[in-house]
């Protein structure tokens, strides 16, 4: 008769118990550590195909405060293209990185504003577990109530009073105003690890400091279309306001490998379809 | 054994182990409601006794009579949100299985949730127990520590003064109205988690509200905000006594029903 | 449902005069005799008008107030018609969830309160003694007691029933009820004041309305006509001439208090002693119904509940009469007669076991149908029995009902020394379930099936000896 060692006869459990592990364990966190000689990811988000029209809104409450200019409209600014094409406001990020430089998010202390009725910024980075501070600079009636990975409803009848609230689940938040601005959107990311950047008015954005190696990047950006709308009554302009529903986010991935202080490039190009 | 069977077994191992271990508390099964235990599967004969009509089989808030509950009332609703109006802990977070077990307990008042009271407490917490398994928010996340409430301050004019003050600076009256008749010039456009409009609280129809009818259920509601609804958390706004103060404006606002006559008890609603 | 008068019909057969005898002993025999006749007759006209007035199916299961709260029956009932404890709260109530929503006018204008229930089914009967003619169509021939059986498809009467509030705790029951050829009667018909001055603890009942009995016999979970009622609610000793019965719906006045869960409850009835017969038939007495009850929680087995109760009146025993016929309402020489009785509600799991105990005693008048203004039979005495019975309902989901039931009624004095001991003595068994194949908010469908036994002692017609009869009953019991 053969001996067989008892730990051989149950290997086979093996990928049972690795499953049940990963299920259960927490999510594989991010390891922060000193990186030396590490690589730039840079490039420009841009729009191909035909430029899609501004979604906006006619702006249905407080003109004095949301409405300095007299535009009668506001831009939702779901989709902001320069007239190079380049795209802002999309978050490109390292998809699968587990291990590199300690947390550091531009801006340092993130800080979300309601100046003139609209959120500013429009896409704000905070770290997961981090503190978000948010204020209005408007002497009306504002709030912020988020779906998504954070729930936090926090109201702003008082101009220039902060609020903080920490950011604990990895996600992205969407923003309303239930006091009547419809239009008001934004969104807030709580990410886990620093490879996130914001592209800027041009569509250009940079990852630096990326330990050597082979990566996917993400490019991230809000749905631009309206779903649908909730029709609700405007008591003072009588009228019938509807509130968007924007559709989903969309994402591009690119690959590329970043080797020891070189300089990777990488362009996206967004479109509709 | 034939090494057909000796396979056959070792899939029937690896199946029973994926079963035993996947079944095993990743989810939260339980509730703890003072020294009550609950158990989830107990709650789920309860659920199907009680709140299936309603919140559905899968807890989503689309049971059968959903569709046909009065349209005056919210809809049932939806545990697998993981939101919830009456809680004791602040805006953002889970409720406290106590928070739930009330809520069960109490009903909420001029909504189709009844008062499930006559249930035994073992009862209720199971249900609690149950209605948990329905978001993974429960497994996912730990309640915060429920909000402090101040003591009551005494009832003076003063304090009268200050509350009527602090509805006026907060803005109350934009979704409540000026005199608390839920009237303000945004209550129209108010939406609820779902969509579905949702009217402010009118201070001058009675002394109960949807999360409890005392002074101390008031002050709550303020330092936790009724997530999924519109109205937001004023723990940041209201420090110390300046609730106490708020609340008593409030109540100033609303019809006395304890000293009506018979007659008009009978004939007024 | 109810078949609440056909309790003891095979009990209450006239019977053949004996021919008269010449001497005083005889004589006594022949005046036994003859009361016994009488008061046979007496007994079975109260049987067949109780059978008329209230033999029909009590309807206690209402979809209507599905409807209106947009809740599953088996929130407020354990199995349909049977309340479990947040139906009994949502009744003492007067039919509300008190969440300020209850009053009419908040309900949308389509919504209306009316609910009907009805039972077709197939049964058989069997009656071990009945006085059958020799010869058929043949009075003259004599009578022997013999086996009667019959069986086929048949049909319930119906009920229709509206309840709900008329305004914010204004509630109000309107029950007319029909036996199987649809003649129709008014069961219940009343208004109630709920939670006056604010309390919970007075809610004021006018009208014709259920007794607050331990276990409501409108809800009971047995059909047959042997199985569907609670002997020791209806009970009479042969001859006696008390028409008061605890399971007859009453007409009058009652004051019912609750705790929030109703753990705790009390009511106090003061009601005519028409036994809920309209038109003021009787006379001017009245019965005053008490029950006082107290449940706490068990951990893990359940609610407890444990009570007593007390039924105190009194019932004429004369008449004025017009060309030989009573005048109603001319009742007079009212006799007392009293109900008492102790019970445990309790609920093991899914076992959920009612033990009832009464102990009752008429007037020596009403035992021997004697007018006030008469002398008693000699060695007349006021008849006493004791009885209860043991129900075991399993409910094993709210769509599955496993009933059980044993009842027995024991005379302890009789009103005659001449009549046997055991005379009038029941036992009697049942055993049943329900299943429902749906089960939402707009209708309900149960299958019922069930068997039951009962044995009347002492009690057949002829011979004076055990009386049995069973029913085996299959139905679909429907309501909406």
């Amino acid at each position: 008769m053969r001996k067989t060692i008892p730990a051989k006869r149950f290997r086979f459990l093996l990928p049972a118990i690795a499953l049940f592990s990963l299920a259960c364990a927490a999510q594989t966190e991010y390891q922060a550590e000193a990186v030396t000689n590490g690589g730039t990811i840079k490039g420009t988000v841009k729009w191909s195909g035909p430029v899609l029209k501004d979604l906006s809104l006619p702006i249905t409450k407080n003109p004095d405060v949301c409405d300095p200019d007299k535009l009668k409209i506001r831009n939702l600014q779901r989709l902001e293209i320069d007239p190079n094409g380049g795209v802002a406001n999309t978050v490109v990020f390292l998809k699968n990185i587990s291990k590199g430089k300690a947390m550091s998010l531009s801006p340092a202390h993130p800080i979300l504003d309601q100046k003139n009725c609209r959120y500013e910024p429009h896409i704000l980075l905070v770290p997961k577990g981090g503190n978000m501070e948010m204020k209005s600079s408007d002497p009306i009636l504002h709030n912020i109530h988020m779906s998504g990975a954070a729930l936090y409803n926090l109201p702003f009848p008082i101009a220039d009073k902060v609020l903080s609230r920490v950011m604990r689940s990895e996600g992205v938040v969407d923003l309303k105003c239930d006091a009547g601005h419809v239009w008001m959107n934004a969104e807030i990311l709580v990410v886990a690890h620093p490879y996130y950047a914001v592209t800027d008015a041009h569509g250009n954005f940079e990852l630096t400091d990326v330990p050597a190696g082979d990566y996917t990047i993400t490019a991230w950006h809000e749905g631009w279309k309206i779903d649908r709308t909730e029709t609700v009554i405007d008591v003072d302009s009588r009228q019938e306001v509807h509130r968007p529903i924007f559709s989903e986010p969309k994402t591009w991935d690119q690959k590329a490998t970043v080797s020891a202080n070189g300089v990777v490039k990488v362009n996206f190009e967004l479109s509709d379809k | 054994m034939a090494e057909g069977a000796k396979h056959l077994v070792r899939i029937g191992a690896v199946v029973a182990a994926m079963i035993v271990l996947m079944s095993t508390p990743c989810k939260s099964q339980e509730s703890h409601i003072g020294n009550l235990t609950g158990l989830a599967k107990r709650g789920r004969p309860i659920y199907a006794r009680y709140c299936v009509g309603c919140h559905g089989e899968r807890g989503d808030g689309a049971g059968e009579n959903a569709p046909h509950v009065n349209p005056q009332f919210p809809q049932p609703r939806d545990f697998t949100v993981g939101l919830f109006k009456c809680r004791s802990t602040p805006s953002g977070s889970i409720p406290l299985d106590s928070d739930l077990f009330d809520t069960v307990g109490r009903g909420i008042n001029t909504t189709a949730m009844p008062s499930w009271f006559p249930l035994t407490r073992q009862e209720r917490a199971d249900l609690v127990a149950y209605i948990k398994t329905f978001s993974p928010r429960f497994r996912d996340e730990k309640p915060d520590p429920a909000v402090i409430i101040p003591p009551e301050t005494a009832l003076t004019p003063a304090s009268l003064e200050r509350g009527k003050g602090l509805y006026e600076a907060n803005k109350c009256g934009e979704c409540h109205g000026k005199d608390g008749r839920g009237d303000g010039p945004s209550a129209p456009s108010l939406r609820d988690n779902k969509g579905n409009p949702i009217p402010p609280y009118d201070f001058t129809t009675g002394e109960r509200f949807k999360c409890g009818q005392t002074d101390s259920d008031l002050a709550r509601i303020f330092l936790t905000g009724l997530d999924g609804t519109p109205m937001p958390t004023y723990v940041d706004y209201l420090q110390g006594d300046q609730i106490w103060d708020l609340i008593h404006y409030l109540r100033t606002l609303q019809t006395n029903h304890k000293h009506k006559t018979l007659w008009a008890r009978l004939f007024a609603d | 449902m109810g078949g609440l008068g056909k309790r003891n019909a095979k009990s209450a057969v006239s019977h053949q005069i004996r021919p008269a005898q010449e001497s005083s002993v005889e004589r006594r025999g022949e005046i036994r005799a003859r009361t016994r006749e009488i008061s046979w007759l007496l007994l079975y006209s109260v049987v067949l008008c109780s059978t008329l007035l209230m033999g029909s199916p009590t309807a206690q299961a209402i979809p209507a107030f599905a409807r209106k709260y947009s809740l599953p029956c088996s929130a407020c009932h354990e199995a349909w018609p049977k309340l479990n404890e947040f139906g009994q709260v949502f009744r003492d109530n007067g039919y509300q969830l008190g969440n300020d929503r209850d009053a009419p006018i908040t309900q949308i204008p389509s919504y209306w309160p009316i609910t009907f229930r009805i039972t077709p089914q197939w049964h058989r009967e069997y009656n071990q003694r009945v006085a059958v003619d020799n010869i058929p169509g043949d009075p003259a021939s004599g009578q022997t007691e013999q086996r009667v059986s019959t069986s086929g498809f048949d049909i319930s009467g119906v009920d229709i029933w509206a309840a709900g509030t008329l305004a914010k705790n204004i509630s109000f029951v309107v029950l007319p009820s029909s036996d199987e050829n649809g003649n129709f009667h008014f069961e219940s018909a009343f208004v109630r004041f709920d939670n006056l001055a604010g309390s919970r603890w007075l809610n004021l009942k006018f009208g014709k309305f259920e007794l607050d009995t331990p276990v409501s016999e409108k809800r009971i979970l047995t059909l047959s006509n042997d199985g569907g009622f609670y002997q020791n609610y209806h009970f009479e000793p042969p001859g006696d001439t008390n028409i008061t019965e605890m399971g007859d719906n009453q007409l009058g006045v009652e004051l019912l208090g609750h705790s929030a869960n109703s753990y705790t409850r009390y009511s106090v009835a003061v009601v005519s002693d028409s036994d809920g017969s309209p038109n003021l038939p009787t006379g001017r007495g009245y019965d005053v119904y008490s029950n006082v009850s107290h449940a706490f929680e068990v951990p893990h087995l359940g609610l407890q509940r444990f009570g007593v109760l007390n039924f105190t009146g009194e019932s004429p025993t004369a008449y004025q009469t017009s060309n030989g016929q009573p005048i109603p309402g001319t009742g007079s020489g009212n006799k007392p007669w009293y109900r008492v009785g102790a019970y445990a509600l309790d609920y093991i799991g899914k076992f959920d076991l009612s033990t009832v105990y009464v102990h009752a005693s008429d007037s020596a008048y009403l035992g021997t149908g004697t007018a006030a203004n008469q002398p008693l039979p000699a060695g007349a005495r006021a008849p006493a029995w004791n009885g209860g019975f043991v129900e075991s309902d399993y409910v094993y989901s709210p769509r599955l009902v496993l009933v059980t039931r044993y009842e027995a009624v024991r005379m302890s004095q009789q009103a005659l020394p001449t009549s046997p001991h055991a005379l009038g003595n029941i036992d009697a068994a049942t055993v049943g379930y329900r299943w429902y194949p749906i089960m939402n908010s707009r209708a309900g469908l149960a299958w019922h099936q069930e068997y039951s036994w009962m044995i009347s002692r002492d009690s057949s017609p002829l011979t004076g000896r055990d009386a049995a009869g069973s029913s085996l009953f299959f139905g679909f019991d429907f309501a909406f």
